[in-house]
């Protein structure tokens, strides 16, 4: 039981550091608010196939400038003690929750927004929540990854996306298919089959990332 | 030159020339490419122009035809006029009853010849069945005495004509690309096991490098492939996608290990980084594209080169073609490794 205790410990630290920091949780929310704004001006008519692809695009970058400073606490001295105090598995394991928890949040905010500016597309609610979820989980696990390799660089934002993009395609394309049939734009009987598919790349992702970050946590 | 080791370097290379000079001079099978008109309807003598390729039909003094309705239900050409060595007009009598009751029937058309052997093309026309009132009943010529060709050409198949050529290049570069990529993520396990032990590191580094470029020659010889059949250089294709996922995944570990300065760091993190980039592309490239829909032979359904497909004359080719890649792939990431250790030693030199 210390293990999840350990863990939620873990999570609360890193909910409590955002918190006390009113900036960073404020301008992601500026960010997304004017991600939607620009994008409601620009695109007068929404189709629902254009609302698709711009709130997965919206969803890609938040993510990417999100996770971003995941690892920048650890960057400082801090993080040596961190170091000599915590067990890698915890920190990642941890770090990944948390990064999924804010990610869905966001996802659900921009959903919002995207109601409020424009339309509610979604057909079928509970596939496209299901979907965002587990979207935002494997975005959160690649971009908690790519961060901690891209973590004391000197230009960690850019390396970041080149690290963390490629990885994030097959998720993304899943995420967008699935999503396809949750605004009603195709019919697909094998929507099973693709949750399925995306949970186990999800899955694998996670897998393997838990086995590496040790071995990056050294440093 | 000590043989002893280098060996299997004259063997790829050797092998490589065999496979380019027997891929493309190893002549084709006859086959039929089109017949017309494709749709016809029975109760009249009807005559097919037939095109056909790599066919002696001139030479051939005894050449049959026949029509296949179905395994049990052939009709036997009336009357074969030969225009030049590729094409041919054949009359069929159908003033007939058709065999079975469906009022079209696809039917294929069978040439047989004593130099080129039999060739089939399935599915040439659409006949539509006129009933008629004391029309002549159906009579059964059944195949006989069919002659095949037994000497070593490729297969014929409609739709790929030459390109199955490609298979010695496109399909060998892919599963030559699956052993190196093992091998490279070895090398980067065993660095991250020994971090002291810089060969590692070299050799993880220089067998990626030689993936990646046979990537990009399998997705080039694959957009050639798909140009010719299929008719476009890249569709939307499940495993065309996560092929190119995968090459840029790999891409990314080059720019890992470019930007970052710390170079201990740099090494540690580009093999974890390949480790991650290994295990993300096996399932992306030889399981999701078999659960869904694709157009890609071996996935989605559709068969591979197997059985008659893959026959003894391309095998003949297409294992020496795997086989001079590995090896030539594993020369290349020898010669990039010795750059990596007269590097080193240049710079315990200056060090010095």
């Amino acid at each position: 039981m210390t293990f999840l205790a350990d863990i939620w410990t873990l999570i609360r630290t890193e909910l409590r550091l955002e918190i006390r920091n009113k900036f960073s949780l404020a301008s992601i929310l500026l960010f997304s608010i004017v991600l939607v704004f620009i994008v409601f001006k620009a695109f007068n008519q929404f189709s629902p196939m254009s609302w698709n692809v711009l709130y997965w695009i919206i969803i890609l970058f938040l993510s990417s400038n999100t996770v971003l400073k995941t690892f920048s606490l650890e960057r400082s001295r801090t993080g040596i003690y961190y170091y000599t105090l915590l067990d890698p598995f915890k920190v990642i394991i941890s770090k990944i929750i948390y990064n999924f928890l804010l990610l869905f949040l966001l996802g659900l905010v921009v959903y919002l927004l995207f109601i409020y500016f424009t339309f509610d597309a979604v057909q079928h609610r509970g596939v496209f929540l299901g979907d965002l979820a587990l979207v935002s989980f494997g975005l959160s696990i690649v971009f908690s990854f790519s961060s901690a390799i891209a973590n004391g660089e000197s230009n960690s934002g850019v390396l970041i996306s080149i690290l963390g993009l490629p990885l994030v395609l097959p998720i993304l394309l899943m995420g967008i298919k699935i999503s396809t049939v949750a605004l009603g734009i195709t019919s697909d009987s094998q929507i099973n089959m693709d949750f399925i598919l995306l949970a186990a790349i999800d899955v694998l992702l996670a897998g393997i990332v838990i086995i590496l970050f040790p071995i990056l946590w050294k440093s | 030159m000590n043989l002893k080791n280098t060996w299997w370097k004259i063997l790829g290379v050797v092998m490589m020339i065999y496979v380019i000079l027997a891929g493309f001079l190893i002549p084709m099978k006859a086959g039929i490419i089109s017949v017309s008109p494709s749709y016809i309807q029975s109760g009249k003598v009807v005559s097919l122009k037939v095109d056909a390729y790599n066919s002696n039909f001139d030479k051939e003094p005894n050449l049959r035809a026949w029509l296949k309705f179905d395994s049990l239900h052939y009709l036997a050409a009336n009357k074969i006029s030969v225009s030049d060595y590729n094409s041919a007009t054949i009359d069929f009598d159908l003033r007939t009853t058709l065999p079975g009751t469906d009022t079209m029937s696809s039917v294929s058309l069978i040439i047989d010849s004593e130099i080129d052997g039999y060739s089939l093309l399935p599915g040439a026309i659409s006949v539509e069945n006129n009933f008629e009132e004391g029309a002549r009943a159906f009579v059964n010529t059944p195949l006989s005495n069919m002659h095949s060709w037994t000497g070593i050409k490729f297969p014929f198949r409609n739709i790929l004509y030459e390109t199955i050529r490609n298979t010695f290049f496109h399909v060998a570069i892919w599963m030559a690309l699956f052993l190196l990529s093992t091998i490279a993520a070895i090398y980067s396990a065993l660095y991250l096991l020994k971090p002291h032990v810089l060969e590692y590191d070299y050799k993880a580094y220089s067998y990626t490098a030689i993936s990646l470029v046979y990537g990009l020659l399998g997705l080039a010889t694959g957009a050639v492939w798909a140009r010719f059949t299929w008719g476009a250089y890249w569709t939307n294709d499940v495993r065309l996608n996560m092929a190119a996922v995968s090459v840029m995944i790999y891409f990314a570990y080059f720019i890992l290990r470019g930007t970052l300065t710390d170079q201990d760091k740099s090494k540690r993190f580009a093999a974890s980084f390949n480790i991650f980039a290994y295990l993300a592309m096996i399932p992306l490239l030889l399981v999701i594209p078999r659960l869904t829909d694709s157009l890609h032979p071996g996935v989605g359904g559709n068969p591979a080169f197997a059985g008659e497909d893959l026959d003894n004359t391309l095998r003949m080719v297409f294992y020496p073609a795997i086989i001079s890649l590995i090896l030539i792939g594993a020369w290349i990431a020898q010669l990039r490794t010795r750059v990596f250790r007269i590097e080193e030693k240049q710079l315990l030199a200056e060090a010095k």
